[in-house]
């Protein structure tokens, strides 16, 4: 073995991918309905704010953009584009219909569900607000109980940090109140589109509807602990939400270097990228070969191409990462190739490595 | 202003314009690594602002940020004229785009504004270079931004009858910001022209395919240079780059890190940044991506030459020679209005505003 190197005490080891662990991975394939999409469903009163967080943290619209959209009269069924490993639905219910009403919001709603994002505003009342999540949650949940229900006390970035507690404690309270007897979890994020935090919310949320998680957030801690690597993220490129990373806490203003060092890589490889033949706009340049190495001090972001919509962050302290350089990029090969076989076992994702770009 | 001293460049720079034109912002965006949402917070600046920012080491512009409201705009032109207008290196004067073509009242605002500080500068420093900002560019359409542009620069070059004007449109969110930003910081350093013929050979010695000096501080566009020119190439990638850089840069101040160099490679090139010489940091885009070590190797040969030069960078003057008298040193060391002290405190504190 080229990097035989049994680690004496801090020092990174060779991680080598086993076959087997992807026999673990097949057991759980039976439990994957790999033809329906996940379904999530945005709601709220009006003016809440779905639209806008659809908007910014999936289509990658610029926050002070927002005030532009128009209000949603009809219920929209919003796909993921193309360039994203996240194959969600996402139904944007508009805050003016009656999402109670079996007539209007479709019988078969929350047959196929996975998760009910509700969304209120921080700066308003949350009187009206939670009457309508606890009757929301208490009719979803009879229909059907696998759903996940998702809070985001939004437009976080109006309050101050004693409000926020205040408010996140009454409507715990409220909700407590109002749904007593229901056997339910409901979570709560605050967020605002102004800062990452909406961001690391939406990528919670949907790392819990997807069938890869457990095995690639298994694959980054050993990666992660092998490398005594700081954390490692597993980033979904166009939308910049984090599909697993190992599982220690997440800091967030490390997943925000993270996920900024994405848009530094990706940006300025596209801005010099040579510009094909009847190519006008700027296009993005993400490939296979693609690496980043960036040293902010003390530690040190290194960047690597997993698929053509996931990319692999690691943070690791600079001196660790200057003297076992070539070690830990041998790991971060490793780890792709394990990514790839698990990936492939996956019916509907065509995540295979290919050549050339995205 | 003594003899020992005369190796820090002084500018006095002028940045006018109607309360609310987005002077403030652009000028914490710029200098003090302020983040662009960071603006929705910030309040209107009182009377006239004096800021002291250091710029490529030793040239330091003297910034006057001129709150725009009618009661402060009235002083400047009259009690303050003299005291605001002379000396002037270069006016900056800030027009929000989207008011002066929607708005009459704000466009005879501008109108009055405008000529009166063409004429104070006509008096006090007939030699100063005048910019106009068409800001907040974004809130105006596409279709009707021609229009817009062509109306007033019109506007205002009939108002300012000879006196020279050079336009830009500008927007806090798009890389415009930086196009106008780097254009006039480097007419106030027309020095860094001796760097272009060793970049130039630089390029060719290395082989890359461009490359770039940045400001370390801000990461404006000082020179850059091109291996052959590509008219497909975006012709603002360079601005859309220090964006992306600045943008890096605040989050690593959030994590109360720094950042100073990056490598990018991919199948079809590699781009490496690095600190160069003692305030300027390099890009350089490369053709191939395995040529990572003796790239970096050649840089470190070439940062002896360039850090030379940059003493040289200082010395050359600015057109239509520019001297401050003794009064102009008397009025900085008394500071009146002034925020004494280097750009860098104060960035932090801004900083630490904008994150609350």
């Amino acid at each position: 073995m080229a990097y035989d190197y049994r680690g004496d005490g801090d020092g990174p080891a060779v991680m080598p991918f086993q076959i087997d662990e992807q026999d673990e991975d097949r057991s759980q394939l039976s439990v994957v309905d790999g033809d329906i999409r996940p379904r999530v469903l945005l709601v709220g009163l009006r003016n809440s704010g779905k639209t806008s967080i659809a908007r910014v943290v999936y289509h990658r619209l610029s926050p002070n953009e927002t005030t532009f959209l128009e209000t949603t009269s009809d219920i929209t069924y919003d796909s993921m584009p193309s360039t994203s490993f996240l194959n969600l639905q996402i139904v944007d219910f508009p805050g003016q219909l009656n999402v109670l009403d079996p007539m209007i919001r479709g019988e078969d709603l929350f047959d196929n569900l996975g998760a009910v994002v509700f969304v209120l505003d921080a700066a308003e009342n949350i009187g009206p607000a939670t009457a309508l999540l606890c009757n929301l949650v208490q009719e979803a949940y009879n229909i059907n109980e696998n759903i996940n229900f998702e809070v985001l006390i939004h437009k976080a970035d109006t309050i101050g940090s004693e409000e926020k507690r205040v408010i996140t404690q009454q409507l715990n309270e409220a909700v407590h109140d109002g749904l007593y007897g229901v056997d339910v979890q409901i979570s709560f994020y605050l967020t605002s589109i102004f800062d990452v935090s909406v961001f690391e919310a939406m990528s919670k949320i949907t790392q819990k509807l997807l069938p890869q998680f457990p095995s690639m957030q298994g694959m980054l801690d050993t990666l992660a602990g092998r490398s005594n690597m700081i954390k490692a993220f597993l980033f979904d490129v166009s939308t910049k939400i984090y599909v697993a990373s190992d599982s220690r806490t997440v800091d967030i203003g490390l997943y925000e270097a993270c996920s900024d060092g994405i848009d530094l890589v990706v940006d300025v490889s596209g801005v010099f990228r040579r510009k094909r033949e009847g190519e006008t706009a700027p296009s993005i340049l993400y490939d296979e070969k693609t690496v980043g190495v960036v040293p902010v001090r003390n530690w040190t972001l290194y960047l690597r191409h997993v698929t053509k919509h996931l990319m692999l962050v690691c943070v690791i302290g600079t001196p660790l990462f200057e003297s076992k350089q070539a070690i830990i990029k041998a790991n971060v090969e490793a780890f792709r190739e394990g990514m790839h076989k698990m990936l492939a076992l996956y019916p509907g994702h065509d995540e295979a490595p290919e050549p050339g770009s995205v | 202003m003594s003899s020992a001293k005369i190796d820090k460049t002084k500018h006095k720079v002028l940045l006018m314009g109607r309360s609310g034109s987005g002077k403030t912002s652009m000028r914490t965006i710029i200098f003090a690594d302020n983040p662009n949402v960071g603006v929705r917070k910030m309040t209107p600046t009182k009377e006239a602002e004096q800021v002291h920012l250091e710029f490529m080491g030793n040239l330091y512009l003297n910034l006057w940020d001129c709150g725009g409201q009618s009661a402060f705009m009235n002083q400047y032109f009259s009690s303050q004229n003299e005291q605001i207008f002379r000396n002037v290196a270069v006016l900056i004067y800030v027009v929000d785009a989207k008011a002066i073509s929607t708005d009459k009242k704000s466009e005879e605002e501008d109108r009055t504004w405008f000529e009166m500080c063409i004429k104070s500068l006509k008096q006090h420093s007939p030699s100063a270079k005048t910019f106009v900002l068409l800001h907040k560019m974004d809130l105006v359409s596409n279709f009707e931004q021609p229009n817009v542009v062509r109306g007033t620069v019109d506007m205002l070059q009939e108002l300012a009858g000879d006196h020279e004007l050079t336009c830009f449109q500008s927007s806090i969110w798009d890389e415009s910001l930086y196009q106008a930003w780097s254009r006039i910081c480097t007419y106030l350093l027309p020095g860094v022209e001796v760097y272009r013929e060793s970049l130039n050979s630089l390029i060719h010695a290395i082989g890359a395919r461009e490359v770039v000096l940045f400001e370390s501080r801000t990461f404006l566009t000082l020179v850059r240079e091109s291996r052959e020119a590509d008219p497909a190439e975006d012709q603002q990638r360079f601005e859309r780059v220090s964006t992306i850089l600045k943008h890096f840069k605040i989050t690593c101040l959030k994590m109360q890190t720094s950042f100073r160099e990056m490598q990018i490679c991919n199948s079809e090139f590699s781009a490496f940044l690095w600190p160069f010489t003692t305030s300027t940091v390099a890009l350089i885009i490369h053709d191939r991506p395995d040529e990572v070590e003796m790239v970096q190797a050649n840089l470190q040969l070439a940062r002896g030459h360039f850090a030379e030069l940059e003493a040289q960078v200082m010395k050359v003057p600015l057109p239509g020679a520019h001297n401050f008298d003794d009064d102009d040193d008397d009025e900085y060391d008394d500071g009146e209005n002034g925020e004494e002290g280097a750009e860098g405190n104060s960035s932090d504190d801004e900083y630490d505003d904008a994150r609350d």
